[in-house]
């Protein structure tokens, strides 16, 4: 069935559900009391240490505090890179394989 | 007799703390009790003119302060309500004029004579801010729907709690319950829900607000006015009755039970302790 787009209903996006993500984002910071500043800081460590072994996104990483049920957390959200070139990883080997 | 001293405050300026101080003040001084106003923003003197007094003052707060004059030479009596009197601010010095030690004393002195004493408090969190919540037995953050100044309550009710005091209460002052109900706007459940503080009262937006101020005449005893009922509503909480809020205010039914026991479990989705300031 196709779905009629809610303006042919005059209903309207209340802005309500935006003020209070924004809000509940501002306030978890302040409360928090870690700066903005800082938390560029860790995403771009995050990014480094990260691209290290996998190609990521460095557009699409996102680091937030985020709170539910009395609890704040650090959350980052990364985004790796569609196509990942074959990062080998930075790992010795153990030993080298020998052929007797 | 001793009262008690209820310090208005904010954090943000122009949110509502000068007209709800004059509201309550009359409200409270016409239900018969005794009541003294002191206005605490020096230098931006204000609830002079809001409880159109301002022609007869002669001495001010920091005068009393700094001994040049007596407390009584300096209050200004109410000629409708004389249970109600204000002490100025005064508009030439500025906010460091008074200590908290200063306003202490005066405040107590009034304490002595009147069932409650207001304290207006500047805007900002400075030392003014500092001065008015020292002295106070009891505290209301005054707040509007919007993200701006429930940030700055937020900042105002985490340094009430830095410095000691019993936590505040709320009025959601400027709800405009059309934009409520399109959902343009942040509802008392929701405001209550982000500060996690009781609720003292809801003002609506009212242009009679704006006109009594204007006038000089606080409008809380006007009997037709919606904003002058939740003025007297509040009043009233304020000497202990329990008194349903208006429901033209509320979104939904049984909002004020569902508060109260939100606020105790502090069941809200931001209920990690606020940053305890200098104490960590
Ligand atoms: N509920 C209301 N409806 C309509 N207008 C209001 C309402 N509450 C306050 N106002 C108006 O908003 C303006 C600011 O109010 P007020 O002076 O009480 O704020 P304030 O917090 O004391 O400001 P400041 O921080 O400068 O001291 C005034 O013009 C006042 O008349
Ligand atoms: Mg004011």
């Amino acid at each position: 069935m196709m779905e009629l787009p809610g303006w042919m209903f005059g209903r309207r996006k209340s802005s309500k559900a935006i003020t209070k993500e924004r809000l509940k984002l501002v306030l978890v910071n302040d409360r928090a009391a870690i700066p903005p500043e800082l938390l560029i800081v860790i995403r771009n460590e995050i990014i480094r240490i990260v691209s290290r072994h996998i190609t990521v996104d460095r557009d699409k990483v996102d680091v937030r505090l985020s709170s539910s049920a009395g609890e704040t957390r650090l959350i980052a959200t990364i985004s790796l890179a569609s196509r990942q070139s074959a990062q080998p990883p930075v790992m010795k080997p153990l030993a080298e394989k020998k052929e007797f | 007799m001793s009262g008690k001293i209820i310090t208005v405050t904010s954090g943000k300026g122009g949110v509502g703390k000068t007209t709800v101080t004059a509201n309550l003040a009359v409200a409270l001084a016409s239900m018969g009790h005794s009541v003294a106003a002191i206005d605490t923003d020096i230098g931006l003197r204000n609830l002079d003119i809001v409880m159109g007094l301002e022609s007869r003052i002669v001495y001010d707060l920091v005068d009393v302060a700094e001994g040049r004059c007596h407390l009584s030479q300096a209050l200004i009596k109410d000629r409708q309500l004389p249970s109600l009197c204000l002490l100025p601010a005064s508009q030439t010095s500025n906010k460091t004029a008074i200590s908290p030690h200063e306003l202490g004393l005066i405040a107590a002195e009034l304490r002595a004579s009147n069932d409650f004493v207001f304290i207006d408090s500047p805007a900002g969190i400075e030392q003014g801010f500092q001065n008015a919540i020292s002295t106070a037995d009891q505290i209301i953050i005054v707040t509007t729907p919007e993200v701006t100044a429930v940030r700055s309550a937020d900042r105002v009710i985490g340094l009430i709690e830095t410095s000691g005091k019993k936590p505040g209460q709320l009025i959601i002052n400027r709800i405009r319950p059309a934009m409520v109900r399109q959902g343009d706007m942040l509802n008392t459940y929701d405001v209550i829900e982000f500060l996690a503080i009781d609720l003292l009262g809801v003002i609506p937006d009212d242009e009679a607000i704006i006109i009594a101020a204007n006038k000089g005449k606080p409008m809380s005893g006007d009997p037709t006015s919606l904003a002058g009922h939740a003025f007297r509503n509040i009043a009233q909480r304020l000497t202990g009755e329990t008194v349903p809020f208006l429901p033209i205010l509320e979104e939904r039914a049984g909002l004020w039970s569902r508060v109260r026991a939100a606020a105790r479990r502090g069941l809200n989705s931001l209920s990690h302790p606020r940053k305890m300031g200098s104490r960590s």
